[in-house]
């Protein structure tokens, strides 16, 4: 799978951190930094909960 | 009182809908999901999946501007297919405008509300929660909304603020007067909102004053980074507007919370499996728990927002100027998104969370929430080994919209 950042609604809320740390991570600047940009199948569940749960609906998963 | 679908009225600030609005609701979302309201112009907009829609529009076809929580004598006055607009001087609190000052203003003021600085704040709450538990449970008998969750999100909101924490209990006496409204006309019991957001300046003054006289230096990051901001990059904002900027956090950090937690915790009394289930490995079990409080215990019934563009929800057409009244508690007991919805399940499997909203006024205190929530059901549960409620001492007065318990009695049969 593959992460997509719709940067233009990203705010940085930070929820996506909470639900999958090793995928997404807030910078010393709070700016969202993708990690693994084709997280293995392991981490799915993290993933597809910060998806759902971005307040700002930015994160999408191509295949 | 509901007798049939044919007589069927629901409005937010009606008397019976305020003294317990969850029947309504069981009947809107079956029978009239998208339900207007003709004299506020207004749709009642009750099912889950609508609710979301209406959060998370990308298209920016809602706005939150002429009020995210509006009240009864703003509603009675029609836009006309016009959306006010706001001044940007002096700027009214962010929560009222929209992009791009709404973004501007809000991030502003974020970033110690984020997940790493939050992270830093886990002793102070930590400290917090077990010195009211040191001074409460020797006791035995006491309320646990104000005495327990509502000192300790006041004092989590005093160390945010900058504030000497003895300011903790005329916050948390402030805030509840706030929302305690008339239970027949619907309005402010605490004189008006103009007089209530005076309240809420002096006392938010008492952190911006000694900040901008000792250089706002960002050792108060919440008060400081409002201090140094400027708008469109040129104008800083008086005092006053500051203390308007940051009256959202302060009165969202310490209104909901000690409600959700004192009616969560008797919710794991009432099902003593389900608490047996929750102690059994503490550390790991209060996460999920406060999800499920946050689902279940909720006492902010709706929020409102305005259309800016035409768009169709629940197939109904909207238009501009138009307002959606979102039934958030509706919501969260909707049984398309949630199993046996009226159970309170501590583990259950929450997918879609509601709770924090979603979209442009997301929580932004979320994490804070979070933290303090999950400490407080961990100490709670840790220290006191067997606990029951005076359920004939409850207090839930009729609100349109804080519905929640205010005095949770609780009495102590055994602690260490």
């Amino acid at each position: 799978m593959k992460i997509v950042i719709d940067w233009k609604q990203c705010e940085g809320n930070g929820i996506c951190s909470v639900e999958a740390p090793d995928v997404f991570e807030l910078d010393d600047d709070d700016n969202l930094t993708v990690l693994l940009e084709n997280p293995g199948d392991e981490l799915r569940a993290g993933v597809e909960a910060a998806v759902r749960s971005c307040p700002k609906r930015a994160i999408s998963l191509a295949d | 009182v509901i007798t049939s679908a044919a007589d069927f009225t629901y409005n937010p600030h009606d008397a019976d809908v305020m003294a317990n609005p969850v029947p309504y609701y069981e009947v809107l979302r079956e029978q009239f999901p998208m339900y207007y309201i003709r004299e506020y112009d207004a749709y009642a907009i009750s099912r889950f999946e609508d609710v979301y829609d209406v959060l998370s529009d990308a298209g920016h076809r809602f706005t939150g501007v002429e009020g995210t929580l509006m009240n009864r004598d703003q509603f009675l006055v029609r836009n006309g297919g016009v959306l006010p607009s706001w001044s940007r001087n002096p700027l009214p609190p962010f929560t009222s405008t929209d992009s791009p000052d709404y973004e501007d203003l809000r991030q502003a003021h974020v970033a110690p509300l984020r997940p790493k600085s939050v992270a830093l704040m886990e002793t102070f709450v930590l400290g917090i929660v077990r010195e009211r538990l040191d001074h409460l449970l020797p006791q035995r008998s006491f309320n646990l909304t104000t005495e327990f969750g509502g000192i300790v999100a006041a004092s989590t909101m005093c160390q945010l603020y900058g504030l000497p924490l003895d300011l903790a209990r005329p916050i948390l006496d402030m805030i509840n007067s706030g929302s305690m409204t008339d239970p027949e006309s619907g309005g402010l019991q605490a004189g008006n909102t103009v007089q209530l957001a005076r309240q809420h300046r002096e006392m938010i003054m008492k952190a911006v004053v000694p900040r901008r006289a000792a250089g706002a230096d960002g050792s108060v990051p919440l008060v400081d980074d409002m201090v140094n901001f400027r708008l469109d990059g040129v104008r800083p904002l008086t005092d006053e507007e500051v203390c308007d900027q940051l009256v959202c956090v302060l009165v969202g950090g310490t209104e909901t919370l000690p409600k959700v937690v004192a009616h969560g915790l008797m919710e794991l009394w009432r099902h003593p499996d389900q608490l047996a289930e929750v102690r059994s490995d503490l550390s790991l079990n209060a996460r999920p728990a406060f999800e499920e409080m946050t689902r279940y215990c909720g006492p902010a019934q709706w929020f409102t927002r305005q259309v800016r563009e035409p768009i169709t929800i629940g197939g109904t057409e909207l238009k501009p100027g138009q307002r959606v009244i979102l039934l958030m508690q509706s919501a969260a007991r909707d049984p398309r998104e949630f199993d046996g919805p009226d159970e309170f399940v501590w583990n259950r499997p929450i997918e879609r969370n509601l709770a924090f909203s979603f979209g442009q006024h997301y929580c932004v205190g979320v994490h804070v929430a979070k933290l303090e929530g999950r400490i407080m059901i961990e100490e709670f549960l840790s220290r006191v080994h067997d606990f029951e409620i005076d359920e004939a001492g409850l207090v839930r007065l009729p609100s349109s919209f804080q519905w929640g318990y205010s005095v949770v009695p609780v009495t102590i049969n055994d602690y260490s």
